[in-house]
């Protein structure tokens, strides 16, 4: 009964957004507004359809409905509530559930908006490419990945329950869906970008329709990529967050291209330059989603995140293919209405800095996925089984973020058009001397490591650069409105809040990366044998193993060591590592327990239960900084929300005549050559 | 950038796109990762302690042909090919020229020894508790069945199950070797 | 002139020496410890999937780190260590592609990639910087106008 109706739900949401395509399409061809109308109705069809085909998951998950092969698969009678509400993107055929919710979310919620230019061909567009991808995946699940399927023969009398990683931390119900939300959001440009390519209209009017959402989506890709570090970081217990693993890789791809885009938009929007290259960055950000969900559900790829073994490959393929080769041929035969007219003045201005940042983010992206998709190269060309891991990605990845830390710390002190050296001295004088005296005061304080220590040092002179530009904000609006410093602030923000908060993103960058370059290049690590009451110390921390503890709940049964922490006099708590064995998954999976600290953390694993004699295993690292990649990740996504409010100019320009949108108002000259 | 530059760089990226969709396809087809690495020809040196306590070692061995046997009790393949292993161990079991071993790959012991005295396994069975013996053939996975000469040569190996006629033919081959 | 830059000459002198210091001081330790844990890093778990020896642990996956240590105190070098487990579990052992072949295509396409790129970006700009400005004819004018407006 349940999957009857999950999967009738999806037959509705497959049949909305066809006969919307069909009924926009019409419309638009001869000309009958009440036809489009019509058809855009019908994404909130598509989003009601799938609301419901996930209510009724959720529904038979809860339910314990072992008549549905997925839920049988998933659940198990004693899985918790949490686990039990996760489980519905815990395998390949609820994840695909979950994609489609946000994005039909998405498509009805851009519909919305726009719902004043129905009208308008360019969004007509945008909607029919948006219902043909939301289609795209309706169908996945009506055939090759069908959620609601019904077992084959008896219905099982317990259930499997989640795989045991996915049912040990409650970060699982929290890193999928923002990840989602990211990947999924890039599809709202991409409609946007083809339909200018379809309507000829390459104005900047399309790229001001998506830039909130694509930051949205970027926003979201950026917390979701964070909080998986943090899951891999909790749940692992390997003591890394990262591991160039293919289907991390496969999440970093398009959040490299979409933070190159988000910049380089800026270049066209003030200059109207880089047209062809800004559509290439929307297009391919796009396909590269695409290609990260093909990587992990296709099996091409070995990766501990893949899910099991599928048919949807093909069907992902294909679709990668026609968007792929659908976008090159949209921009081949456009070509003739993209070439720009405009250059650029000076090799010292904002938009050489900006072209250079897309360079290293093109060329980022490029090394990740080289490192990729370079087994399956080798296999094919040279029949050959080759590895790329860590050490490929550090050696090629740490120069290109280096020099971004650079960039990051010169770009935002350039003009527009261009700059003198004078000013360039003048700005950046004090920034680069704090960068200058942490590399002197760290090398001073000892420290090893080549690209660590520049990694600060940069981080000082970017950190000190955006500092400068902060005071020199509020030393102007105090001088110019007589505002108390936080009021000259807080204003500052409100007027330019695009700029503001991508300064804080600026920042959560720089915290991350120089927590990278600490926990990755001072990292002590040990492994200790103790019986019940002794202790051992490593750096500076004495460990001593209390005993152990079992419990069992749900299908969990867990053994944990009671470990006492403490620095010198000072008690630092009892922490417990475990080993929790699930009937369904044969090894054991160890759960790390984290002594968080704001310069280093105390992480211990617990790698072999109590022998005989009680003795446990424990393995234990100290880990610098890791708690500031974190904080860098909650800074980023704060500085996302800074610049989704309306700023000052926006708020402005909703004044506009309403014949007129003022999208194609005239970029206002006196800021774009701003004296300096 | 003019048209002509904008078709000439669409051209190029398609190239490159339909080179990269037949290498995902054809990753696609590919069943599991083979194996490309094996022993045939070197001489592995390990040292084992059979259930029994008995230390079998390669140089104690020298002089003999030595079926070495990776198995546990929980996959499924090294069940299937049981029956195989105590044929072959029946038909050879005057032939003083003949040891077989079955090293116990990831597995605990108590399981182990259950399992043999449910089963009547008669070869020797020895654990590998730092699997160091996995190490010096380098093991994988489980089944994989190795047949090491009187020299101390691995003359052939089988990762996954083997037959009774499998092992014969392996037999054979080492046994040329002296 | 001098003194507009002095302080940025005595701010690269500093930076210089602070940098000589730092790459003398961090040249790679040669103790056992120190060489097994950076190969630990370049070897892939032969068991696992996609774990490093050094995150990895799995039992096979303990046993390399012992015998790596136990073959560098027996006086192997790096390199015949690499070769050793190559020869059990084949290339895909190792982390890092770095023979000739194939592998090449590894660091090359990036590496070209960027040069590439970089270059015709530094060219570009040397030849706009060149010209001068130039005032916009008519026609021009009116394509960036019809452009803006989005009309074809």
């Amino acid at each position: 009964m349940r999957a009857a109706a999950g999967y009738s739900a999806l037959a509705i949401g497959a049949a909305a957004a066809f006969y919307g395509i069909s009924s926009i399409g019409f419309g638009l061809h001869t000309g009958r507004p009440p036809l489009v109308r019509f058809g855009r109705r019908c994404a909130y069809v598509t989003l009601a359809a799938a609301v419901a085909a996930f209510a009724v998951m959720e529904w038979a998950l809860f339910a314990r409905d072992f008549s549905i092969e997925y839920v049988a698969e998933n659940v198990a009678r004693a899985t918790p509530g949490l686990y039990t509400f996760t489980a519905a993107w815990a395998a390949l055929e609820g994840s695909i559930l979950l994609w489609i919710l946000a994005l039909t979310g998405y498509v009805a919620f851009t519909t919305w908006r726009f719902r004043d230019r129905a009208g308008d061909p360019l969004v007509a567009w945008a909607t029919i490419v948006a219902l043909g991808v939301t289609l795209f995946f309706f169908v996945l699940t009506l055939g090759p990945a069908n959620p609601f399927r019904e077992v084959a023969g008896a219905v099982p009398g317990d259930g499997r329950g989640p795989n045991a990683l996915l049912q040990n931390h409650p970060l699982v119900a929290f890193h999928p869906p923002a990840l989602y939300l990211g990947y999924v959001g890039f599809t709202v440009p991409f409609s946007f970008a083809v339909a200018a390519l379809v309507t000829g209209r390459f104005g900047e009017g399309w790229l001001a329709d998506v830039r909130r959402t694509t930051v949205v989506a970027w926003g979201f890709l950026t917390v979701g990529i964070v909080l998986g570090m943090w899951w891999s970081y909790e749940v692992l217990g390997w003591g890394g967050y990262w591991g160039w693993d293919p289907v991390e890789n496969a999440s970093l791809l398009p959040w490299l291209t979409g933070t190159a885009f988000i910049h380089s938009v800026m270049v066209q929007e003030r200059r109207g330059m880089l047209r062809v290259w800004n559509l290439s960055l929307v297009l391919a950000t796009f396909c590269l989603t695409i290609l990260g969900t093909f990587l992990t559900r296709s099996g091409v790829v070995t990766s501990v995140h893949a899910f099991s073994q599928s048919d949807i490959g093909p069907w992902l393929l294909a679709f990668l293919g026609v968007a792929a080769f659908g976008s090159v041929a949209l921009v081949a035969w456009r070509a003739d209405r993209l070439r720009t007219p405009a250059r650029i003045d000076s090799p010292v201005s904002r938009e050489a800095a900006f072209l250079l940042n897309n360079l290293l983010f093109g060329g980022f992206a490029l090394v990740v996925l080289t490192g990729t998709v370079f087994p399956l190269l080798a296999e094919a060309l040279d029949d050959r089984q080759l590895s790329v891991g860590e050490p490929y990605f550090e050696r090629m990845g740490t120069p290109i973020g280096i020099a971004l830390l650079f960039l990051m710390a010169v770009g935002p002190q350039l003009p527009w058009r261009a700059a003198s050296g004078e000013v360039l001295r003048r700005r950046l004088l004090v920034p680069a001397w704090a960068g200058g005296l942490t590399l002197v005061a760290a090398v001073a304080a000892g420290a090893r490591g080549v690209a660590q220590v520049v990694t600060f040092a940069l981080a000082a002179f970017a950190l000190a650069s955006i500092g400068r530009s902060v005071v020199v904000g509020v030393r102007t609006r105090r001088r110019a409105h007589a505002e108390s410093p936080p009021v000259a602030f807080g204003r500052m923000v409100r007027a330019n809040p695009r700029l503001y908060g991508g300064l804080t993103v600026h920042v959560g960058v720089i915290v991350a990366a120089v927590a990278i370059a600490a926990s990755s290049g001072y990292v002590t690590e040990r492994e200790l044998r103790l019986g019940v009451g002794e202790s051992a110390e490593v750096r500076g921390y004495t460990l001593t193993y209390l005993g152990t503890e079992r419990e069992a709940t749900g299908q969990k049964a867990t053994v944990k060591a009671r470990v006492a922490i403490a620095r010198g006099d000072d008690d630092l708590g009892t922490y417990a590592p475990a080993l929790s064995t699930f009937p369904n998954t044969r090894a054991a999976i160890g759960t790390p327990s984290v002594r968080t600290g704001l310069l280093e953390d105390v992480y211990l694993t617990l790698v072999s239960s109590p022998d005989e004699g009680g003795a446990v295993t424990l393995g234990v690292e100290v880990n610098p900084m890791v708690v500031w990649l974190w904080v860098g990740g909650a800074l980023m996504a704060l500085g996302t929300a800074v610049a989704l409010l309306p700023g000052a100019r926006r708020r402005s320009s909703r004044r506009a005549p309403a014949g007129r949108p003022a999208r194609d108002a005239e970029p206002d000259r006196a800021l774009v050559e701003v004296p300096t | 950038m003019t048209a002509t530059r904008i078709r000439a760089a669409a051209v190029a990226v398609a190239v490159v796109l339909a080179a990269a969709g037949i290498v995902l396809a054809l990753g696609m087809d590919d069943g599991g990762p083979t194996v490309t690495g094996g022993i045939v020809g070197e001489s592995p040196r390990f040292e084992v302690e059979t259930l029994d306590g008995t230390v079998l070692s390669s140089e104690g061995l020298r002089g003999r042909t030595v079926v070495v046997n990776f198995w546990n009790t929980w996959c499924i393949p090294c069940l299937r090919e049981a029956p195989a292993l105590a044929e072959f161990h029946a038909r050879h079991a005057g032939d003083d020229d003949v040891v077989m071993i079955g090293i116990v790959r990831d597995d605990t012991e108590r399981a182990v020894r259950e399992h043999v005295e449910e089963e009547g396994i008669a070869w020797e069975v020895a654990m590998d508790p730092r699997s160091r013996a996995a190490l010096a053939f380098g093991v994988t996975g489980q089944p994989e069945t190795f047949v090491i000469g009187p020299d101390g040569v691995v003359a052939a190996e089988r990762r996954g199950e083997v037959s009774v006629s499998d092992l014969e033919l392996m037999l054979d081959e080492a046994r040329g070797r002296t | 002139m001098t003194r507009r830059w002095a302080p940025w000459l005595a701010l690269a002198v500093l930076v210089a020496g602070a940098v000589v210091v730092l790459v003398a001081r961090s040249q790679p330790s040669g103790s056992v410890e120190a060489r097994a844990g950076r190969l630990e890093r370049e070897l892939a778990c032969p068991v696992c999937t996609g774990e490093s020896l050094a995150e990895s642990n799995a039992p096979e996956a303990r046993a390399m780190r012992e015998d790596m240590r136990e073959r560098m105190h027996a006086g192997q070098s790096d390199d015949e260590i690499v070769a050793a487990y190559v020869r059990l579990y084949g290339e895909r052992v190792k982390l890092r592609p770095d023979d000739g072949g194939v592998a090449l295509l590894a660091w090359g396409l990036p590496v070209v990639a960027l040069v590439a790129g970089g270059a015709a970006l530094v060219a570009a700009l040397v030849r706009w910087s060149r010209t001068p400005r130039l005032h916009a004819a008519p026609e021009d004018e009116a394509l960036v106008a019809r452009a803006r407006e989005g009309r074809p």
